[in-house]
C-alpha cells in the first residue's frame, strides 16, 4: 500500500523538466493486447497477443523525435475452423490450431503534444517484419501442417500519455493498433494493444546544436 | 485671398517666428555690487539692445571712447547699449549709481548667445560679496578641477584601451585557436548547458556555452565557473543581456542564452568541469568538456 502511495505521488507530482531537443532514449516496451488473425478460408479470431521491444530515439525537436523499434509479439493459439492449408504441397481443408510469432523493425516517429506533466503524444512507425506460424494438427493427424514464416510490412500507429519524471527518465503509456500487411501468401494480421515504456534519457553528443 | 495678403501673412509669420527665437537665445546676467562698488564687464551683441539696471538713480555716467556702441539712458537707473557692429572696439562706462561706483567693461561676444541683453546691478553688503566672489572662485577652481579630473580620466581609459589591445595582441601572438565542443548537462528543473566552443588566446581560455530553459519560470543564474575539483579555476563569466543584480544573467522561460567564461593562465585538463549555479535549483555541472 505504501509503495502503491510512493508510485502515485511521484506520476501524480508536476516535474519542471521538460522533453528538449538533441535528447536520446533508450526505451524498453512491453505489449499487450489482443491480435487478430486468419488463415485462408476459414474466419477471423481474436487472441490474447503479448509482445516486449527497444526502442532508441532521438529528438530533432523538442517536440518531435525519430526513433528505431525492435519488438517481438506473440499471439497465442488460435483454432480455425475448415481453414485451407497446405499439406504436402496440396491444399486441405480442415481444422488447425496455430499460434502467431512475429518480429518487426521499425523507423517511427513520435510527436510530442506538450511537454510538461502528463502530456499526450503520437507515434507513428512502419518496417519490416517476419510472422511466424506455428505448426498444426490437421483435425486428427498430428504435426499435419508445418510452419510457415511470412515477411509483412507493418505499419503502427499509438497514442498516448507521456510523464517526464526527471531530466533522465519518463514514463509513457499508449494505446497502439498496428496491421501487418503481408508480402507472401499469409492473411493480414491486426494487433490492439496497450504499450507501457519506460525511457532512460541522455545527450548524445554526436549531434549538437549548430553554432 | 489676395497674393498681397498672403505676403503680409508670411512676413508677420516669419518675424514671430524670429522672435520667439531670438527670445530663446536671449541671457539675462546678474552681478552683485558691494557698497565700496567694483568693476565688471559684460558681453554684448548687435543682435540685443543690451537693458542694464543698476541698484539706484544714476548720478554722473563717463564713458571712454564709445564710438563703436549706441548709448542711451533709461532713466531712472538704467541704460540702453547696442554695439553699431561685431567689430566695435572693448569700451566701458563708469556710472555713479547713488553712493555706489560701477565700473561696467564692454565688449562685443564672438558669439551672440554668450551676449548679455539683460543686465542687472544689485546691491549687497561687503560680507555678501565677499562670500559671493570666494564662491564664484571656488565654483570656477571646481570647475577647473573637474575638467582635469575629466582630461586624466579620459587619458587614463585612452592608456587602458591601449593596454588592452596590446594584452590581446600579445597573446593571440601566442596563442590564437577555436575549437568546437559538444559537452551538455542539465537539471531536473529544465536547465540545459551546453558547452559550445573553446577558445585558446594565449594561456587564457574562454569557453562559449548555452543555456536553454526548458521549465515554465525564468531561470536567473548566480554563476557560471570553470572547476578542478573545489577550486575555481575561471574568472569572469558574461550571459548575453548581463544582469543588474549581481547574478550573471537571466534565461528567460523557454530562452537560449549565450554566454562566455574566461580562465586566466589556464592549463586544460580532463578533470575541469563547468557548472553553472542558479539562484534557485540545483547547479548543472558539465563533466567530459574536451578542453585542449
Amino acid at each position: 500500500m505504501r509503495h502503491a502511495l510512493a508510485l502515485l505521488v511521484v506520476l501524480a507530482a508536476p516535474t519542471a523538466a521538460r522533453a528538449d531537443a538533441f535528447e536520446a532514449a533508450l526505451s524498453p516496451v512491453v505489449t499487450g493486447g489482443a491480435a487478430r488473425v486468419a488463415e485462408d478460408g476459414a474466419p477471423a479470431q481474436l487472441v490474447p497477443a503479448v509482445g516486449v521491444g527497444v526502442r532508441l530515439s532521438h529528438a530533432w525537436r523538442n517536440a518531435l523525435a525519430w526513433d528505431l523499434q525492435l519488438r517481438g509479439q506473440y499471439a497465442t493459439a488460435a483454432r480455425f475452423t475448415d481453414a485451407s492449408v497446405l499439406v504436402d504441397g496440396r491444399p486441405v481443408v480442415g481444422d488447425v490450431t496455430r499460434s502467431t510469432a512475429t518480429l518487426d523493425a521499425q523507423l517511427g516517429a513520435t510527436l510530442r503534444l506538450g511537454d510538461a506533466g502528463w502530456h499526450p503524444s503520437l507515434r507513428l512507425g512502419a518496417g519490416p517484419q517476419v510472422r511466424r506460424r506455428s505448426e498444426s494438427a490437421l483435425d486428427a493427424m498430428p504435426d499435419a501442417v508445418l510452419p510457415e514464416i511470412d515477411l509483412d510490412l507493418v505499419a503502427s500507429a499509438s497514442l498516448g500519455l507521456e510523464l517526464r519524471l526527471s531530466s533522465g527518465a519518463a514514463l509513457a503509456l499508449a494505446v497502439q493498433l498496428d496491421h501487418a500487411q503481408p508480402l507472401t501468401g499469409a492473411p493480414p494480421l491486426d494487433v490492439i494493444g496497450v504499450s507501457l515504456s519506460y525511457s532512460r534519457i541522455w545527450y548524445p553528443r554526436w549531434w549538437v546544436p549548430a553554432w | 485671398m489676395k497674393s498681397t495678403t498672403i505676403a503680409a501673412f508670411l512676413v508677420v509669420a516669419l518675424a514671430a517666428f524670429a522672435s520667439t527665437r531670438a527670445v530663446h537665445a536671449q541671457k539675462a546676467c546678474e552681478f552683485q555690487v558691494a557698497p565700496s562698488g567694483g568693476a565688471f564687464t559684460i558681453l554684448v551683441h548687435p543682435t540685443y539692445l543690451t537693458s542694464i539696471e543698476f541698484p539706484e538713480k544714476i548720478g554722473t555716467a563717463n564713458t571712454s571712447d564709445v564710438q563703436g556702441y549706441e548709448i542711451k539712458r533709461d532713466e531712472p537707473r538704467g541704460l540702453l547699449i547696442r554695439p553699431r557692429s561685431a567689430k566695435s572696439e572693448a569700451a566701458n562706462i563708469t556710472v555713479q549709481s547713488g553712493p555706489i561706483r560701477i565700473s561696467v567693461a564692454i565688449s562685443v561676444a564672438a558669439d551672440k548667445s554668450a551676449a548679455c541683453s539683460f543686465v542687472k546691478f544689485t546691491a549687497t553688503t561687503e560680507e555678501e560679496a565677499r562670500n559671493r566672489a570666494i564662491e564664484d572662485a571656488v565654483a570656477a577652481r571646481t570647475a577647473a578641477l573637474e575638467a582635469q579630473l575629466a582630461a586624466l580620466q579620459r587619458e587614463q581609459a585612452d592608456r587602458v584601451g591601449a593596454a588592452l589591445d596590446d594584452a590581446i595582441a600579445d597573446r593571440a601572438a601566442q596563442r590564437l585557436d577555436l575549437y568546437k565542443l559538444g559537452a551538455v548537462a542539465r537539471n531536473d528543473a529544465g536547465l540545459v548547458v551546453w558547452v559550445m566552443r573553446q577558445a585558446n588566446l594565449g594561456r587564457d581560455v574562454l569557453v562559449n556555452v548555452e543555456l536553454e530553459n526548458r521549465s515554465g519560470a525564468a531561470i536567473r543564474v548566480r554563476a557560471i565557473e570553470l572547476r578542478q575539483g573545489d577550486r575555481v579555476v575561471s574568472s569572469r563569466a558574461r550571459l548575453v543581456g548581463g544582469a543588474p543584480d549581481g547574478t550573471v544573467g537571466t534565461v528567460g522561460r523557454g530562452a537560449k542564452v549565450r554566454g562566455v567564461v574566461l580562465a586566466r593562465d589556464l592549463t586544460p585538463s580532463k578533470d575541469l568541469v563547468l557548472v553553472v549555479v542558479p539562484v534557485d535549483g540545483a547547479p548543472v555541472t558539465v563533466k567530459a568538456l574536451g578542453l585542449r
